[in-house]
This record gives structure tokens, C-alpha cells and sequence, in this order.
């Protein structure tokens, strides 16, 4: 399956992806600059925050409450962030687009 | 002349997340990450998890698939040992005696486990948990019903304990203080993890003075200075971490327990950095000196430097903070836990989800929240920006710690 993530300034990086990965560790196998996933992916440290394109929103399913703690800490908290390691790569997510916040550039 | 650019030494959580940082920021000169294990960058933090039982791959590990540093122009050396530092001639010696000159040199170089003089500390099956090497040897020392006894009951030793026990091992922990977690938990937390691991199964012993290890070729006890003896097949051995700073001393580095860096992680030579495990950092919001061994401050400490070689702004200082997964239950710490503050509880130990907070005056200084996401995203906060504090209000459940206006 494949996902694209955008980086700030919009250019889109496309990666192949497994389904039942997340999308955090889809971005880092690529090497994808914007997504630092520090604690590895344990939604622990906020540091792969992502904005979920409008269109993907519904598809993505909930935030569990540990989710919700950590972005309602991030500056940049939007009706559409998640934590890209809290999205479980499953078929219907086939073309997911999800955008990248300029904080998470150095 | 060309620029010898930035030679780091160590190349893991902070090492890592300096090289690819740069690398990110755009810095157009070498980035050369120099590390003495055999693997690309990875994450610890599993290695007493998930990865000891086989759950997690080697390839899970990795902080960056390893084709990324080339791609990104950084110049990984993977298996080389730096040994020698010329601050003068602003180069670094590897073994079989090559130089590498550098503008900027930053020592991620780690700590390693702490030796525990101990007699026959050198028998077979006797092992200390650092590296992918440590964590596969024992998970291979040990048999499926096999009997491990752990030395220490800091985090990495009841992570090991609460991995292998659920494996159905035999897990005997051995601690010298008299509750676990004594040196970064409260007496409540400590109480509860031992309560936790006591319910699954694991004999905790705590108060106890060990003396010798005995065995022929292989470990087979551990014994106390009371006559007291644990039959083991695996032993380990996790009794804290020492700063490696042998490099910053030999360079003629101010060391003390880490090497000493400023606010920017800048070490007593002007072209020497320090990040992570090894370093020692006056805590900017803390005001005290800390040697932190936490992935949250390698990552920050890596970035504190990417800006300051990238001519940025300074990066805040973050409160510290660090998790710990046991069983089914995570324990996220924010702020450094201290005997003089008062410690207030705020929800009910027995329902498995409480915080305990911790506050000097009227301000709060640290908190330990157990299956508490939020308790701990907002009074981090409430840490940072050192509110006012209302302590009725902290251990009132239905009032969130922080409130947004
Ligand atoms: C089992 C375990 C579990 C942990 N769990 C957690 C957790 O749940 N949460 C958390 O926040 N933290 C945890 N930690 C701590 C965290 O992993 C460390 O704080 C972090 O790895 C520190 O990063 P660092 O870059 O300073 O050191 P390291 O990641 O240790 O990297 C240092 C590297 O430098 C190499 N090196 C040293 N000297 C030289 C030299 N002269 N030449 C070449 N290479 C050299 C070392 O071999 C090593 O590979 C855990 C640690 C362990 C061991």
C-alpha cells in the first residue's frame, strides 16, 4: 500500500507500506525527514505528529485517551493531528495522505 | 583549507539524532558518526521490552534504516573505537591509528553498566544489559523454565524482570536498598511496582547485602553476607551506569561524574560538545547539575547542539522526563523526584492508575504518573512554567492538572 506524506512547504514523499505497520514506522523505513518518532513509536514523546489530510479523517479511527494527552501539548494542535505512530496501516488506508508539521524540522 | 566539519563520537540515541539533525538542518559541511558496535543506530529502551523475548526484530531497533545515512551524506563508521582525542591538533585517533581532523567534535559516547564488586562476578551466564549483544546473549543463556536472578530493582532490571516472568521464567530480584526504584521513584511508586511484580510472580527481596556468586565454570547462586542463597542459571547484574568520559579526561576535558557542558552542551574546549548519557548539564530550568540517562534528554541535548553549530536560536530547555514499561503498566516521570519535596496523591493506587505529585512551596517540581497520560502531558506543564499550585485542586481527579484559557 502506499502513504504520502507532505512536508511543510507541500512536496510529497510517497512510500511503499505493510499493512498492519504504522504509519510512523512506514515514514522512518523511508527515511522520511519530519517524522522523529524518539520513543520508538510508543506514543510516549509527540514527535511524530501529523496532520491527517480532511479527506482521511474519518478512515483513521479514534484517539485513545494517551493520544489525546500528548497532542493536547503540542503548540500546534489541530481538529485533524495525530500521532503518526498511533495509525495502524490497514487496507482501507490505501493512499493516505498525511501532512507534516515545520516544528518537526530542525 | 576545507572544512573537516563535525566528527561524532558514539553512535547512538544522541549520536544518531545529531548526525541525521544536521543532516535535516542543512549543515553543508562532513557529518563523520564514528561507533565502536557493530550495528547501525538503534534504540535501547526495548532491549529490557519487547526485544529480550523475541517480540522485536533488530530492524525495529534501528532510530534510521541504515541506507539513510548515506543517502544524507553522513558518513557512518560502524565497529571502529575512537581512542584518542588531540584537542590541539583538533583531530580524533581511531584504532589502527588513523586521524580524523574535525571543526566541531561532539562525545556521545554513553555510559556503560556499572561493575558490582562482587566475588566471582566473572563466571559464565553472568551478564549486565546494555547492548543487542547483552540482551541475545541472555535471552540465549536462559532455558524456557530457567531461573534468572536480577542484581539490582532499578528500571532496567524490573523491565528484564516483568519481560521474562510473564515468559514463565523464574525471576528472583535482588536490591540492595530497601525499596525498588529507590534512587528516581517515591516510596508509593516503589511500593506499587513491587506489589505489581510481586502478583505476577516475581520474588523481590530487597535489604539485602550480597557477597559472592558461586558456581564452577557457570554461575549457579547468588549468596547474601547472612548465609542467604538464590539458586540462578542466568544472573544479571543491573546495579546503574557509569558516564563513559575516560576520552574528555584524557583530552584534559573538565569531567566530574560526565563531562561538564554549558547550556548549549558545550564542553570546557571550545570545539568539543557533549550529548546524552555521558554528559553533565547545569539544568537551565532545574537550576541544579544532572547526568540524565534518558532517551528525551539524548534526543534534546542533540538538538540543543544542532542549533548552536547551525548559528539558531538556543534551544528551551525541556523538564526531563523518561517512561518505563512494566507488564501492562507505564510509569511516565516528569522532573527530577527529591526527599524534601511534599508529595501529594492524587487518585487511587488500587484501581492501577494514579499520579503522584510532587511540590516544593506552591509550585509543583515532579510528578509520577501511572497509567495517567494526562496527569502527566499537563503537569509537565505545570512544571515548566512553574504556575502557582492549588493543593487541594492537584488531588481533586475530576479538575485537569493544567487548564488551557
Ligand atoms: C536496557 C535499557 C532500557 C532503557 N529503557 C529506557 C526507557 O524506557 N526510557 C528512556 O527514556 N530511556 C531508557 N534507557 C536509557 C536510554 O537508552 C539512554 O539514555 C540512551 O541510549 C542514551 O543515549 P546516548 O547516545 O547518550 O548513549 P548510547 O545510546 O548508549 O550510545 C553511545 C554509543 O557510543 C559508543 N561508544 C562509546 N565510546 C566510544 C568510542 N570511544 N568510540 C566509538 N564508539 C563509542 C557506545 O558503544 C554506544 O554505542 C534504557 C537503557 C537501557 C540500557
Amino acid at each position: 500500500m502506499k502513504i504520502t506524506f507532505l512536508a511543510f512547504d507541500g512536496t510529497p514523499y510517497t512510500v511503499d507500506a505493510d499493512e498492519g505497520m504504522s504509519a510512523m514506522e512506514a515514514a522512518i523505513n523511508e527515511g522520511i525527514d519530519g517524522i522523529e518518532g524518539d520513543c520508538g513509536g510508543n506514543c510516549n514523546c509527540a514527535t511524530c505528529h501529523v496532520f491527517v489530510d480532511p479527506g482521511w479523517q474519518l478512515q483513521v479511527g479514534e484517539v485513545s485517551p494517551m493520544e489525546a494527552a500528548l497532542l493536547a501539548d503540542r503548540s500546534d494542535l489541530a481538529d485533524n493531528s495525530r500521532l503518526a505512530c498511533q495509525i495502524r496501516l490497514v487496507p482501507e488506508l490505501d493512499g493516505l495522505v498525511l501532512q507534516m508539521p515545520e516544528s518537526q524540522f530542525i | 583549507m576545507c572544512d573537516a566539519g563535525v566528527v561524532i563520537v558514539g553512535a547512538g540515541q544522541a549520536g544518531a539524532t545529531l548526525a541525521t539533525g544536521l543532516a535535516q538542518a542543512g549543515y553543508d559541511g562532513p557529518i563523520t558518526l564514528i561507533g565502536e558496535e557493530p550495528y547501525a543506530p538503534y534504540q535501547r529502551p526495548p532491549l529490557s521490552k519487547g526485544f529480550v523475548n523475541g517480540d522485536v526484530g533488530v530492524d525495529e531497533l534501528l532510530i534510521k534504516p541504515e541506507a539513510y545515512y548515506a543517502q544524507k551524506h553522513i558518513q557512518l563508521i560502524k565497529g571502529r573505537r575512537v581512542h584518542a582525542i588531540q584537542a590541539h591538533a583538533r583531530s580524533v585517533q581511531l584504532d589502527e591509528g588513523e586521524q580524523l581532523n574535525y571543526r566541531s567534535l561532539v562525545l556521545c559516547t554513553g555510559s556503560r553498566p556499572r561493575v558490582l564488586p562482587i566475588k566471582s562476578a566473572e563466571l559464565n551466564r553472568v551478564f549486565s544489559l546494555r547492548n543487542i549483544d547483552d540482551a541475545r546473549a541472555i535471552a540465549g543463556a536462559l532455558p524456557e523454565q530457567g531461573r534468572l536472578v536480577i542484581i539490582g530493582a532499578g528500571y532496567v532490571g524490573l523491565e528484564l524482570a516483568a519481560s521474562c516472568v510473564t515468559q514463565g521464567r523464574h525471576v528472583t530480584v535482588l536490591e540492595r536498598a530497601g525499596r525498588v526504584m529507590e534512587r528516581s521513584a517515591s516510596p508509593q511508586v516503589s511500593e506499587h511496582y513491587r506489589a505489581m511484580h510481586e502478583a505476577a510472580g516475581v520474588n523481590i527481596v530487597c535489604d539485602v547485602n550480597l557477597v559472592e556468586l558461586q558456581g564452577g565454570q557457570q554461575v549457579t547462586a547468588v549468596c547474601a553476607g547472612d548465609g542467604r542463597c538464590w539458586p540462578a542459571d542466568v544472573v544479571v547484574i543491573g546495579v546503574g551506569a557509569v558516564a563513559n568520559m575516560e576520552l574528555a579526561q584524557a583530552a584534559g576535558l573538565q569531567c566530574d561524574d560526565g563531562i561538564l557542558v554549558d547550556a548549549q552542551c558545550r564542553s570546557s574546549d571550545p570545539h568539543i560538545y557533549a550529548a546524552g548519557d555521558c554528559a553533565r548539564q547545569t539544568h537551565a530550568l532545574l537550576q541544579t547539575s544532572l547526568r540524565l540517562e534518558s532517551v528525551q534528554n539524548a534526543t534534546a541535548q542533540a538538538r540543543m547542539i544542532v542549533a548552536h553549530i547551525m548559528n539558531k536560536a538556543p534551544l528551551r530547555s525541556e523538564v526531563p522526563w523518561f517512561w518505563s514499561d512494566q507488564f501492562d503498566t507505564r510509569l511516565q516521570i516528569a522532573g527530577i523526584v527529591q526527599p524534601n519535596h511534599t508529595s501529594i496523591l492524587r487518585g487511587d493506587p488500587a484501581s492501577g492508575s494514579f499520579t503522584m505529585l510532587h511540590v516544593q512551596g506552591d509550585r509543583l517540581q515532579a510528578l509520577e504518573a501511572i497509567n495517567r497520560p494526562a496527569d502527566f502531558t499537563l503537569g509537565r506543564k505545570l512544571i515548566s512554567e512553574q504556575l502557582e499550585v492549588n493543593i487541594q485542586w492537584l488531588k481533586d481527579e475530576d479538575i485537569p492538572l493544567y487548564l488551557r484559557d
